[in-house]
């Protein structure tokens, strides 16, 4: 019995062990070797060839432009309005269980079927987008060739803001009715009220959402392949496209894994970033 | 249950696990997994598997399974496949993907498949399947590309097939103008990467151009840089299905509302195939309307996966296939494909759908796009190509200048 707890803890050890953490050692392994997709055993030691290669290549730093700016995007697109959305939502008005439903729905869309859609909404010709701007004399565009960038990062952040609007939805609630009354009491206006009271108590949720959905965004994938593949001429490549892109086109696992490491360390940096934002946090309260 | 249990019933369930699947007895007989994009086809999918399935008449020992995956995804498929050391027995193998798979050891040499009467009916088309002396694949259909058109949308808007690219333009134009639907449509995008840069090759041999001579590459050529250039004026004039792949253009052509296209016999075949809106006599085709006369091809060849459990089971196939009867049927599943044997499609086949003997005409001056010289390096430089191409076509980029940049590139990856 007494070992019973190591039993089930072993379990899961051993589940992150053989589909994180080896997976993880073994790509960095690899980001220091040749080796390719059809021939993996051939693959030889190359030392920081891969990540030398990278470093001289200006379509890799174009790629880690896309990528941050991409993130950057998302991330507060998808902050703003999921916390527009829940401030709305948590005033009591009619119709607000189906509204709340319905805008939790693009979270819920299965992200293939969501994507499908939506190249047919920007369709240049039969697209509802189109017919629309040109009935209203706005002219028809391109929005997945001449704004592919703008047009993917405003896919995805309707895609994910629900996320952030039920968490900050759940946020809302924790926030004491009695200070909120005080505060109205006291004369403050709907604005002061927001900033002086209820901020404060959604500051730490934003944090630990927005970690989360800056590291969610730099993995993304489905949304971006399916509506451009990284193009046109790679303005939507990001670091996981090109993972791909450089794993299974050209075949080439050692650089693919390189750029993944690369990925990786940003995920790290915005870990450690938000670990400071919580520390300095901390301190001010204590002080 | 003690600890040492939990670990012998764990042992004993990874042993278990680790012999039960793929241990498998090459006797001939068993299960033959067989990879094809074509089986996903409608219709011909269909027309295929009953051509390649009629050997377990003739062998009731094996049985055959489809892999179909996607055309899109799959090079990528296999090559995941592949490279784990598995993945299917036979495969389709487009021939821009041959180099790399031959070169990765990852073909089973099949010069010692057929007997002489075998290799004595196979035609010029199999010389593509040997590389460095060895044959690793035998053609399974060479596709060529003309220009067709939908003759009730040219009628509507009143223009006649166009012969030259001027005349391209204007009658795609025009059909947008007069009907509100794209003139033209060709594949444009990166995100078919593989099949564009096939489909491309028209461009830059129906201009004169090539992508290698003499072991060097010739990407900024003038041939090349006058089709970029073409291309460009094409996708800038108002009339093309800007931003469609392959599958919208194709769905909009089947549904009556695209003019003309330039894509291979099989696409045009599938279209119209039990097509009431658009169907097979309402189809006209030309060879490309570009100076010179040369055009693209589409070579598919078959393979044996070299980590195959069943290989002398695939080679049997394999030697029944390039038999007579076999060779008839596929034939007649293919339509106006060149076969890896004289085999032509049944007559009625043809006078069903007219537009059939342009394509065949076409054989014998297309060419593939894998770049002489540059076998394996050629999805690389591909890539480069092709993203230079986008440029001139997203950012108005000079034609020139952008190959230029691609021929320099390129070169550096030797």
């Amino acid at each position: 019995m007494r070992r019973t707890p190591y039993i089930f803890a072993s379990a899961a050890a051993l589940y992150l062990l053989v589909f994180t953490a080896w997976p993880l050692l073994d790509g960095i392994r690899l980001s220091f070797t040749d080796t390719r997709l059809l021939n993996p055993a051939a693959g030889e030691w190359i030392g920081t060839d891969n990540y030398a290669a990278l470093l001289a290549d200006p379509g890799f730093a174009a790629t880690l432009g896309v990528t941050l700016l991409y993130s950057a995007a998302t991330v507060a697109g998808a902050l703003l309005l999921g916390t527009a959305a829940a401030v709305l939502l948590d005033r009591s008005f009619r119709g607000r269980t189906a509204l709340r439903t319905l805008l939790t729905l693009p979270w819920a869309a299965p992200t293939v079927a969501v994507a499908l859609i939506f190249v047919w909404i920007f369709n240049v010709d039969d697209g509802v987008l189109n017919a629309a701007t040109g009935a209203a004399g706005l002219g028809r565009h391109g929005w997945l060739t001449a704004y592919a960038l703008a047009t993917v990062t405003a896919v995805s952040v309707w895609k994910v803001f629900p996320f952030v609007m039920l968490v900050v939805l759940a946020a809302l609630q924790a926030v004491p009715r009695e200070l909120l009354e005080s505060a109205v009491v006291d004369g403050a206006g709907p604005a002061t009220v927001f900033r002086r009271v209820t901020w404060p108590f959604l500051v730490p949720t934003l944090r630990v959402v927005a970690l989360l959905m800056t590291i969610w965004s730099f993995r993304r994938f489905e949304i971006i392949w399916l509506l451009t593949q990284g193009g046109p001429v790679d303005r939507t490549t990001t670091l996981v496209i090109d993972v791909y892109r450089t794993a299974f086109l050209e075949s080439d696992l050692g650089r693919s894994a390189a750029i993944g490491t690369v990925g990786l360390l940003l995920s790290a940096l915005a870990t450690v970033a938000y670990a400071l934002a919580e520390r300095r946090s901390t301190a001010k309260d204590l002080t | 249950m003690t600890m040492r249990r939990y670990v012998a019933i764990l042992l004993a369930v990874a042993l278990t696990a680790g012999c039960g699947g793929g241990a498998a007895d090459d006797d001939g007989g068993g299960e033959l997994v067989f990879a094809n994009w074509q089986w996903l086809e409608p219709g011909r999918g269909e027309a295929l598997w009953t051509a390649v399935n009629g050997y377990t008449t003739a062998d009731p020992a094996v049985t055959l399974k489809q892999q179909a995956i996607a055309r899109k995804d799959y090079e990528s498929t296999l090559k995941t496949q592949i490279g784990a050391r598995g993945g299917p027995d036979l495969l389709i193998i487009p021939d821009t993907f041959l180099p790399e798979l031959a070169e990765a050891g990852a073909l089973e040499p099949l010069d010692d498949v057929l007997d002489d009467a075998g290799k004595a009916a196979l035609n010029a088309t199999n010389d593509a399947g040997v590389l460095d002396g060895e044959q690793v694949g035998y053609a399974w259909e060479i596709v060529n590309y003309a220009l067709f058109w939908n003759t009730k949308v040219l009628d509507q808007a009143g223009v006649q097939p166009p012969t030259d690219f001027p005349g391209l333009v204007t009658a795609a134009k025009t059909i947008k103008d007069k009907t509100g639907n794209p003139g033209f449509a060709v594949r444009h995008q990166i995100n078919e990467e593989a099949p564009w840069w096939i489909d491309f090759s028209n461009w830059s041999y129906g201009f004169g151009g090539a992508w290698s001579k003499d072991g060097a590459l010739t990407i900024d050529a003038p041939g090349n840089v006058a089709a970029v250039t073409a291309f460009r004026d094409m996708y800038t004039s108002g009339a093309m299905a800007v931003g469609d792949d392959a599958s919208t253009f194709r769905s909009k052509f089947k549904a009556g509302t695209v003019g003309m296209m330039i894509d291979n016999s099989s696409a045009l075949a599938t279209m119209v195939a039990g097509n009431t809106v658009v169907p097979s006599t309402g189809v006209g085709a030309s060879p490309l309307p570009f100076p010179a006369k040369a055009s693209g091809q589409a070579g598919f060849f078959i393979g044996i996966n070299a980590f195959s459990k069943n290989k002398t089971a695939a080679k049997k196939w394999l030697r029944w296939f390039y038999g007579a009867g076999p060779q008839k049927q596929a034939a007649a599943a293919l339509g106006a494909s060149v076969l890896g044997t004289d085999t032509t499609p049944p007559a009625e086949f043809v006078t069903a759908n007219p537009w059939v003997p342009t394509f065949q005409a076409q054989a014998a001056l297309s060419a593939d796009a894998v770049i002489d010289g540059f076998e394996t390096e050629t999805p690389q430089i591909r890539h480069i190509v092709l993203t230079e191409v986008e440029k001139v076509l997203v950012d108005g980029e000079d034609p020139a200048v952008a190959l230029a940049r691609a021929q320099e590139a390129a070169e550096k990856l030797r």
